[in-house]
């Protein structure tokens, strides 16, 4: 991913030692009507049984677990971070993309702003708990190594090490901005392949982090080599995302981009080319004797040439060339461990009770629910106060908020395991 | 050139072989109400689309399919959708009943086209009606008034002492959809074997699409890896090797049932909706003008035959008339009261013939 050499706009002092003693562990927490579950010996325990996991190698010794705002629990282990909830009393993966250290995980810390604290032997490091991307802090020279614990306190994040306790206090200085402090703004023109250049000056703790988020997509996918990637052909809008080392994000770019066709598709010479093909099929088409001889070759070239494209068309692509249709629909594959996502919302009424919305009782179109939810998630102010009357006159209820979930099932040996959602968004009215 | 001449020949009469007319006009009508349901179907999306555009808060992106961005068609405003709905409607029951069959059906095609075209700009094409909109498209180009259309009645009442019953026609139309059909099926079937290779069979990837959804019997069918493998193969088999019924008439015997039971099983399992529209379709595959007297042969058949017959037509018009109703508008008694109708209609025309036959 791009770290953009930029200023710092804070200290870049990162963590000072400092006199402290590291607080007792957190070994139990309540868990609903599931019970308490209860951190011993390196494992866990729900109402006194073991929890089961989903993952076939185990999550290996567990060090710590920490609750998010949400009520999800994060568990810090030997084999990985996993999560679990009230709801889904089993301990799964929790979704990482990249950015994030390998473990043991010896300890972990949720905060109020959506992201996860980590500390490995060798690493400290933060998770967005949302889009699964994380940042590791740079071990400075004569920094601290060998960490233990990790806790926060007063606003600052103290880690335990080998040479004591060190504190770093997250959060300072100004988000990532450009240079002008406004969102930059082009139109850019990407290869046939969807790759686009820019060019961009951010400032942000630690260098900014950059993603794109494609529009109608809700994935923050990361920038390599200041270029927009994995674009496909049309007139897309991309934002892209700076992302500081406490993964504060904020929009630094929107760029328009128009991604040509490959030239076996171009609209100028497609047209052409078939048509000429049209031509020599309806000449070979032409009957040598007999009656209405021009409406049969028609017929002959016509039906041909439509069964020939749609040959021609199965062997490629799902595309937009209906009703010349491929067929790569349904061919990704799926293995003993892949995740399943489904989204959810959720309304939240005054009173905090909280109900499951359906895309109508939105006014939201099936077709591509991530397709207009993405939109939604990115930009909340603007689009649910509209669907807040709307739900008001489909679903008859008064809602100050919604939840929106990406619920995720598990594939295992034994069968699909519902396992704890991840909260994508969540918006109150102000 | 006579090897060139014969191949030709051979091409005609397979693109366009001779086929009773009234095949051709049943067809014609099971297709123009299919495009009616479609176009009914998708009115509220297509609507709510052209009241965004005209109130200038549209959501959905207007990324048109590849034949409009050649035609440069752009979106079209709530009053055009209005006037185009009229005229769709119109054209497609005119087409079904036969009146001014050609023009009607050219009309509804294009229309159909156009509707079908500017949902899918705002959303994603769909494969469900490839077949029917190539076939509406080949409709006009054939005497689909010959039989079985008020067309038809016109003629005869204008020329009585025509002899109207034996006449065949060139059906290129029900070539043409049977054609598309087994491209459809074989090329959703290779694409997972060359595409998703060996892995696609693991189970788990069936699993995967089916749980991906939330169909009514999505946990229950896709609960077991095992399970999935197995339904992975038969799903493979059937859509890959769908084209022998081409060659092969008495394999429709399999093809066409397995055919049928693979999309209801992937609306119950998935959310891609009844795909009546693909079903429907095989009908192509059908001798149409014969089903009335080999029902009436079946209903007078043994009591087994009678009764099996009964039920299937009853649960082939309740089913249909349970998608066609979109489920939400017609209460489910009524379903069931004209299923029940019907049945006992059907089995007490076996027992007169019955007793008739003794």
């Amino acid at each position: 991913m791009l770290l953009l050499a930029a200023e710092s706009t804070a200290q870049d002092e990162l963590f000072e030692l400092v006199p402290a003693e590291a607080p007792a562990r957190d070994l139990a927490l309540p868990l609903g009507k599931a019970g308490r579950l209860l951190l011993a010996d390196g494992a866990l325990t729900l109402a006194g049984e073991p929890l089961p996991c989903t993952m076939s190698d185990g999550p290996g010794r567990i060090h710590a677990i920490s609750r998010e705002p949400s009520g999800r629990v994060v568990v810090g282990a030997e084999n990985g971070l996993f999560v679990l909830d009230a709801a889904h009393p089993v301990l799964d993966g929790m979704d990482v993309r990249d950015g994030v250290g390998h473990g043991p995980f010896l300890d972990v810390r949720a905060d109020d702003q959506g992201r996860i604290w980590y500390c490995t032997p060798d690493a400290v490091g933060v998770v967005d708990a949302a889009y699964g991307f994380g940042r590791t802090f740079p071990i400075q020279e004569g920094g601290p190594t060998g960490f233990t614990r990790l806790w926060f306190d007063d606003g600052r994040l103290f880690v335990k090490a080998d040479a004591g306790v060190w504190a770093y206090r997250p959060d300072q200085g100004e988000p990532p901005r450009t240079a002008t402090g406004e969102v930059a703004r082009a139109e850019l023109t990407a290869s046939v392949d969807g790759v686009a250049p820019f060019a961009l000056y951010v400032q942000a703790n630690g260098g900014a982090m950059l993603r794109q988020r494609v529009e109608h997509h809700h994935l923050l996918t990361p920038i390599d080599d200041a270029r927009l990637s994995g674009l496909h052909p049309g007139n897309l809008t991309v934002d892209v995302y700076a992302v500081d080392r406490d993964l504060r994000r904020a929009r630094v770019a929107s760029y328009r981009v128009h991604v040509p066709l490959p030239p076996q598709f171009s609209t100028r010479y497609l047209p052409g080319l078939v048509a000429g093909a049209g031509v020599l099929l309806f000449w070979l088409s032409w009957p040598r004797r007999g009656r209405r001889r021009f409406w049969r070759a028609m017929l002959r070239a016509g039906v041909i040439g439509i069964v020939g494209l749609q040959l021609i068309a199965a062997t490629m692509g799902y595309g937009r060339s209906w009703p010349f249709m491929g067929f790569s629909m349904y061919t990704e594959n799926y293995f003993e461990g892949s995740v399943l996502y489904k989204p959810a919302v959720f309304g939240v009424t005054a009173d905090g009770r909280r109900v499951k919305l359906t895309d109508w009782q939105m006014g939201l179109m099936q077709d591509g629910y991530w397709h207009l939810l993405s939109e939604i998630v990115f930009d909340p102010d603007q689009r649910f106060d509209k669907i807040v009357r709307v739900v008001k006159r489909r679903r008859r209820l008064d809602v100050v908020g919604f939840d929106v979930y990406d619920n995720r099932i598990r594939l295992t040996r034994n069968g699909p395991v519902d396992v704890a959602p991840t909260l994508v968004c969540s918006w109150r009215k102000r | 050139m006579r090897p060139v001449r014969r191949a030709w020949l051979s091409v005609d009469r397979l693109i366009a072989p001779q086929m009773p007319a009234q095949r051709l006009g049943a067809f014609r009508f099971l297709v123009c109400l299919l495009a009616l349901y479609d176009l009914l179907l998708y009115t509220p999306l297509v609507l709510s689309d052209a009241a965004a555009v005209a109130e200038g808060t549209q959501v959905r992106t207007w990324r048109p399919i590849y034949l409009f961005q050649l035609l440069q068609v752009s979106p079209i405003d709530l009053d055009t959708a209005n006037v185009l709905w009229t005229i769709s409607v119109v054209a497609l029951l005119c087409a079904a009943l036969g009146f001014c069959s050609r023009l009607a059906c050219a009309v509804g095609a294009v229309c159909f086209f156009f509707w079908s075209g500017l949902a899918y700009s705002f959303g994603k094409p769909h494969h469900d009606k490839v077949a029917l909109a190539f076939t509406m498209a080949a409709l006009p180009f054939a005497r689909v008034g010959a039989a079985f259309a008020l067309d038809s009645l016109l003629w005869r009442k204008r020329w009585p002492r025509t002899d109207h019953s034996s006449r065949s026609v060139k059906a290129m139309p029900i070539r043409l959809a049977q054609i598309t059909l087994a491209i459809g099926y074989a090329g959703a079937g290779w694409a997972k074997v060359l595409l998703g290779g060996v892995d696609w069979f693991n189970g788990y990837t069936l699993q995967g699409i089916m749980l991906g959804h939330d169909g009514y019997l999505s946990r229950i069918v896709g609960e077991s890896p095992t399970l999935c493998q197995l339904q992975s193969i038969g799903v493979v088999a059937v859509q890959a090797f769908f084209p022998i019924v081409l060659f092969w008439p008495r394999a429709r015997w399999f093809f066409l049932p397995m055919a049928v039971f693979f999309h209801l099983m992937t609306w119950m399992t998935m959310d891609t909706g009844a795909y009546m529209r693909v079903w429907w379709m095989l009908w192509a595959f059908v001798a149409l003008e014969q089903i009335p007297d080999r029902l009436l042969d079946w209903l007078g058949g043994s009591r087994w035959t009678a009764w099996f017959c009964g039920l299937s037509v009853t649960a082939m018009v309740m089913l249909v008339g349970y998608i066609a109703s979109d489920a939400q508008y017609v209460p489910m008694w009524s379903l069931f009261a004209i299923g029940g109708f019907l049945l006992l209609w059907l089995l007490r025309y076996a027992a007169r013939r019955r007793l008739a036959g003794c």
